[in-house]
């Protein structure tokens, strides 16, 4: 039971992270390859201020969302001068910074790699309660999204990811936009990574590298693109599928390299047979 | 220039791209109210005219005024703000949105566009009146029985027609259609005819039409100029020019002889 109500806590944090991505890059067509990043310095935020500072866990986990949505801002202001493959590019070189950032420069407990410790109030003390509060965040930010993609302002992302030079020749700066849906899915990452801090208990920079980048993309390329139910169903159903590795009976050393194959044979599939994911709404072949 | 509503003016426009002349001393008026075509062959400078009036490159000589205020050097998304709005030959819809959408999004000043107008009532409200204002433009161009549809599946002419309720819809007084025609299956024709007769015409606007389709220039353009080897060689009053001898001879050739 432990278990199941860590891998559910979990699978709504993904979920977050995915609803996100999917905003940037389904919704609005900026490809962000380093939304790692982000998660990184929301966990990093949430647990340095509740385990060096004292700070309350829900204080530091707002911050955290805050904190990362500012960086998201500030990193992305460089980026929207350069487009297409290059901002891909570009994005993949902010998570190799923040990587670098969390290794070299990113407090760590005496005597470990990362930070442990976390003071946990009432609801995330316990896996069965804090799997509620997560779940019931995530139902939140599934809501959010929702509103968001229905919205006018939701239309203008679409109009952005198709033709944003005629946007503009409607009068309305596709930038605009893009840094208003980075902002909010800087923030929803943040929220994510302090809210994965307190389901691993400890975070260090491994957790961070371009492996969960992609992961990422996986979750939202399975899913469906452009499509909230896309996101919590690929976050599902490729958590489950990993779990169920466990059940085959290999050995352990085989576990980690055969799920990264597992993926990238996953996202060829994808590719050649169904670009849209399960449930998307949008692919990149117009 | 006093400003109020006097349309558009372009003023000795000159234009060259590195070592190859495009046209210089182009000057037109664009009043509001009227329909100004200007046609002339492929590669006169016709749509770099509209180009450069959006502010997507700038010109070599030559100054552009809207309601006479000066426009030269305004970037392409804040030439609405003054006012002006254009549509391009290739049509560049937003496939994924539907017809609706398109023309829903070129509205201006939407409240719902910004983070905190998701929670506000008024935004809400703006929406339910945009949508009705954009059921009637389609309606307008018979093309409500495909509001709900994405406009990528739609035929290239219903794109084209819903490419120039999307200008009209930016509410712009002064709007610049790039071969409004070209393409556009023969059975559409008239109802772009209607569609500039009776919503890009509407309530004073002034336009600027760059069109091959010399009978569609014919019923809905009020006055023509000519654009040839790099300078206006005819302007004025539609039949005026349509019917002079060497506009005939230089550009319509034998097909407009009889």
């Amino acid at each position: 039971m432990e278990h199941l109500f860590y891998l559910g806590t979990l699978i709504a944090v993904w979920i977050i992270v995915a609803l996100a991505a999917n905003l940037v890059i389904g919704y609005t067509g900026m490809m962000a390859m380093g939304q790692a990043a982000y998660l990184g310095v929301g966990a990093y935020v949430a647990a340095t201020l509740n385990i060096l500072l004292g700070v309350n866990f829900y204080v530091a986990l707002l911050v955290a969302s805050i904190a990362s949505a500012v960086i998201a801002a500030v990193t992305l202001l460089p980026l929207l001068r350069i487009g297409g493959f290059y901002f891909a590019l570009a994005t993949l070189g902010v998570n190799f910074v923040f990587f670098d950032i969390f290794h070299n420069l990113g407090p760590r407990v005496e005597g470990s790699e990362g930070l442990y410790g976390l003071q946990l109030p009432g609801p995330f003390a316990f896996s069965g309660p804090r799997f509620a509060t997560t779940l019931a965040i995530a139902i939140v930010c599934v809501l959010l999204c929702q509103r968001v993609v229905a919205s006018p302002l939701g239309r203008a992302l679409r109009a952005t990811r198709d033709r944003p030079d005629a946007l503009a020749a409607l009068g309305k700066d596709p930038r605009r936009y893009q840094m208003i849906i980075w902002t909010l899915a800087g923030a929803l990452t943040g929220l994510a990574g302090g809210l994965y801090a307190a389901t691993l208990f400890y975070i260090d920079p491994t957790l961070f590298t371009l492996d969960a980048s992609i992961l990422i993309l996986v979750y939202i390329g399975v899913g469906g693109l452009a499509s909230t139910a896309g996101s919590v169903l690929g976050v599902i159903l490729l958590i489950a599928f990993n779990e169920s590795l466990r059940f085959v009976g290999l050995p352990s050393q085989f576990v980690g390299p055969l799920q990264q194959a597992m993926y990238g044979l996953l996202l060829i599939g994808l590719m050649i047979f169904r670009r849209r994911g399960l449930v998307g709404e949008y692919d990149f072949r117009e | 220039m006093t400003s109020g509503n006097s349309g558009l003016r372009i003023d000795r426009l000159a234009m060259n791209f590195g070592g190859v002349f495009v046209f210089e001393d182009v000057s037109i008026e664009i009043p509001p109210g009227k329909v100004t075509a200007c046609i002339g062959p492929n590669g006169a400078g016709k749509t770099t005219i509209i180009n450069i009036v959006c502010g997507v490159f700038p010109p070599k000589a030559g100054d552009i005024f809207v309601d006479g205020v000066r426009l030269t050097g305004v970037r392409p998304f804040d030439t609405v703000r003054y006012g002006l709005c254009r549509s391009f030959q290739d049509v560049r819809i937003f496939p994924f949105l539907t017809a609706i959408e398109n023309v829903l999004v070129a509205m201006p000043d939407q409240s719902g566009e910004g983070l905190a107008g998701l929670f506000l009532p008024r935004a809400r409200a703006q929406e339910r009146t945009n949508r009705d204002h954009a059921r009637r433009l389609l309606q307008a161009v018979a093309l409500e029985s495909a509001a709900e549809r994405p406009a990528g599946e739609l035929p290239f002419g219903q794109q084209k027609l819903l490419s120039l309720l999307r200008a009209v819809a930016t509410g712009a007084r002064v709007l610049l259609l790039d071969e409004p025609a070209t393409g556009v299956e023969n059975d559409l024709i008239p109802r772009v005819v209607d569609l500039i007769r009776d919503l890009v015409k509407a309530e004073g606007r002034a336009t600027f039409l760059v069109e091959h389709n010399i009978d569609l220039v014919r019923q809905v353009a009020d006055q023509v100029c000519v654009l040839q080897g790099g300078r206006i060689i005819a302007a004025g009053d539609v039949r005026r020019v349509l019917d002079d001898e060497i506009v005939i001879r230089e550009y319509l050739g034998q097909v407009y002889d009889a």
